[in-house]
């Protein structure tokens, strides 16, 4: 049993995370849809605790964070460094014990966060015994792709990326949930309230966006043969997202009651991470150029632009509203969930999709069964969540404006925006038939695709 | 001059840190905390408040430009603009991101009867017009009326 658990065959950590990943996609868009249609059809669940909304967002941010995301990304990291470096993973062992680990605390956190076991914040909720799980994983996994670079037979700065990432996630779960005094929250009142900001940004840049950028980078420069151009772009976005991100958690308070020179620092990072952002999209484009017809052959490689324009949008809009002006109408507005949406919903996710296609045949050492199955993914994903952004865009819009008359009781806003949740609702629908049928794919394909030849496994992912 | 260029990043290094020593790290120090403090009642209550996710939904957070503006039910009644010092006492904090329901920062100076909240909070959709406002039921009538405390407390 252990034997098998922790097994040095070298893709079964990558492979792990692949699987699990998808099987949490599909149960984070399951709670969210569950959740969004709460909105819809008040008293939908009856009163049933663990179905109430509150609770189910709680545990579909988590699980679309840490179980959907961070699993697929955690899979190509586990790839893509050793890859770039032209050295094999060290301690395969103990990247699948980070495996257990991060998914035995998600688990944990899914049971928990249902019952109502909770830190009581907004999105890192999970109990202690939860994060230090995952502050173990999350450390394991660093220590073997440092190791890693440093044995490397090359530098690269995608690969400082990826394991930048991975270091960002241990900065933010420590100081962000303050880890560092395992008893209790150490931070209050303002502090607690900017301590949580942080975890939320760090998590969506430090983390999801630094490591699906390195994924995004690695994956279409090395499939398009456009390496060397998205190394040195790959070393923009490290130094850019590090030294802006950790200063953007100003920007979720503008006009709030937080010291003004935070909003204002705030404010200038949040534009400022337009650069890293950019020059992923960059990268991904220019690797496009002039070969956009091979996109038709691998759906994979289809969620590569797809992320990079949702990141882009997302950025941009995080960026305006963290401008006095449109921060008064768009700020607290579904605008908000909009942008979080697009980062971490079309953005991390469709990256993250992207790299789990392209990982299948050198991590299952199997061709995927149905690549009309994967398209019919690839569509209903973008199209849901174009629809659901564009829903909770315009439903912000219309509470920022009726909010703004001062006259307008809150009720008729809330009443004005039913459509737009109702067509998010089914946008998620949308989403979760996807997230469904990449399942079902997986399943048939790890079951009955063809074999890839143990050899070129490693070809696959050649950069 | 080379030495004033050189001491600049210093000074703005510095600058930064008394900035945030002062307004940001200092008033969260128990020494300097404000003195309202959460009685058993209320801190069972916001433990309600948090666990349940309300703040998923609602902020307590009023913002400069609609505070004594903003309108809940009628011009205005959404209140003063929060202060720094409102959540000094309180860890963690609840002031939320996105608004589908109103928010809470002043809901017991709009809200006079707790019994009125207890049956917006049980029975949401006998409300006219009816909300979006999920039943909360489910809760033992000890939760509730904890809850109510808390968000009755809320001025």
């Amino acid at each position: 049993m252990l034997g098998w658990m922790f097994t040095d065959e070298p893709w079964s950590p990558s492979r792990r995370f692949l699987y699990l990943g998808a099987a949490w996609g599909v149960l984070a868009v399951l709670h969210e849809l569950a959740a969004s249609l709460h909105l819809v059809f008040p008293g939908i669940f009856g009163d049933v605790s663990w179905l109430s909304y509150g609770r189910l967002m709680a545990t579909a941010r988590d699980l679309w964070i840490f179980g959907f995301c961070s699993n697929l990304l955690l899979a190509a990291l586990l790839a893509i460094v050793p890859s770039t470096v032209r050295e094999p993973l060290w301690g395969v062992r103990l990247a699948n014990l980070a495996f257990w680990l991060w998914n035995l605390a998600e688990l944990l956190a899914w049971w928990d966060l249902l019952r109502g076991i909770s830190r009581g914040r907004l999105w890192g909720e999970a109990p202690p015994s939860v994060d230090l799980l995952r502050l173990a994983a999350a450390l394991v996994v660093l220590g073997s792709l440092v190791r890693t670079v440093r044995a490397g037979k090359r530098g690269d700065p995608v690969a400082w990326l990826g394991t930048g990432s991975v270091t960002g996630l241990v900065v933010v779960l420590v100081l962000g949930k303050g880890l560092f005094t395992p008893g209790g929250n150490p931070y209050w009142g303002i502090m607690d309230a900017l301590a949580q900001a942080f975890f939320r940004q760090g998590l969506g840049w430090l983390w999801l966006f630094g490591a699906a950028s390195a994924v995004a980078l690695s994956f279409t420069g090395g499939r398009l043969n456009a390496g060397n151009g998205n190394s040195s772009l790959a070393l923009v976005v490290l130094v850019t997202t590090a030294a802006f991100a950790p200063f953007s958690t100003g920007s979720e308070f503008i006009w709030g009651p937080v010291p003004f020179w935070t909003q204002t620092v705030g404010a200038v990072a949040s534009v400022l991470l337009l650069i890293p952002v950019a020059s992923t999209a960059a990268g991904v484009w220019r690797a496009l150029e002039g070969q956009w017809a091979r996109l038709s052959e691998s759906p994979g490689l289809a969620f590569f632009p797809v992320g990079s324009v949702a990141f882009l949008f997302g950025a941009l809009g995080s960026g305006l509203a963290s401008l006095l002006g449109p921060a008064r109408i768009a700020g607290l507005t579904l605008w908000t969930e909009a942008r979080t949406a697009l980062l971490l919903g079309a953005g991390a996710g469709s990256v993250a999709l992207g790299a789990a296609y392209v990982l299948i045949p050198a991590a299952i050492g199997r061709m995927l069964i149905s690549p009309r199955l994967a398209w019919w993914h690839f569509w209903a994903w973008t199209g849901g969540w174009f629809l659901a952004v564009g829903a909770l865009l315009l439903a912000g819009l219309v509470q920022g404006a009726v909010w703004a008359t001062g006259t307008v009781p809150f009720g008729h806003g809330a009443n004005a925006v039913a459509p737009y949740l109702a067509t998010r609702a089914i946008a998620l629908g949308l989403v979760a038939l996807g997230q469904v049928a990449f399942c079902w794919n997986l399943f048939l394909t790890a079951d009955s695709g063809i074999e890839v030849p143990a050899g070129e496994r490693d070809l696959v992912l050649a950069v | 001059m080379q030495t004033r260029a050189a001491s600049l990043p210093l000074m703005c290094l510095v600058t930064a840190l008394a900035g945030f020593v002062v307004t940001v790290l200092l008033p969260a120090l128990p020494l300097v905390r404000a003195p309202r403090t959460l009685t058993e009642e209320l801190r069972r209550g916001y433990a309600v408040y948090l666990r349940e996710g309300c703040a998923q939904c609602h902020t307590q957070q009023v913002r400069i430009p609609e505070g004594r503006f903003g309108v809940v039910a009628r011009s205005g009644d959404l209140g003063e603009a929060s202060r720094l010092g409102d959540y000094a006492h309180l860890n963690p904090t609840a002031l939320g991101t996105v608004r589908i329901g109103p928010d809470l920062a002043r809901v017991g100076s709009r809200i006079t009867d707790p019994e009125e909240l207890l049956r917006l909070l049980r029975e949401p959709h006998r409300r006219t017009p009816p909300g979006r406002m999920p039943s909360y039921a489910y809760l033992s009538d000890a939760e509730l009326r904890a809850l109510v405390a808390y968000l009755m407390s809320l001025k």
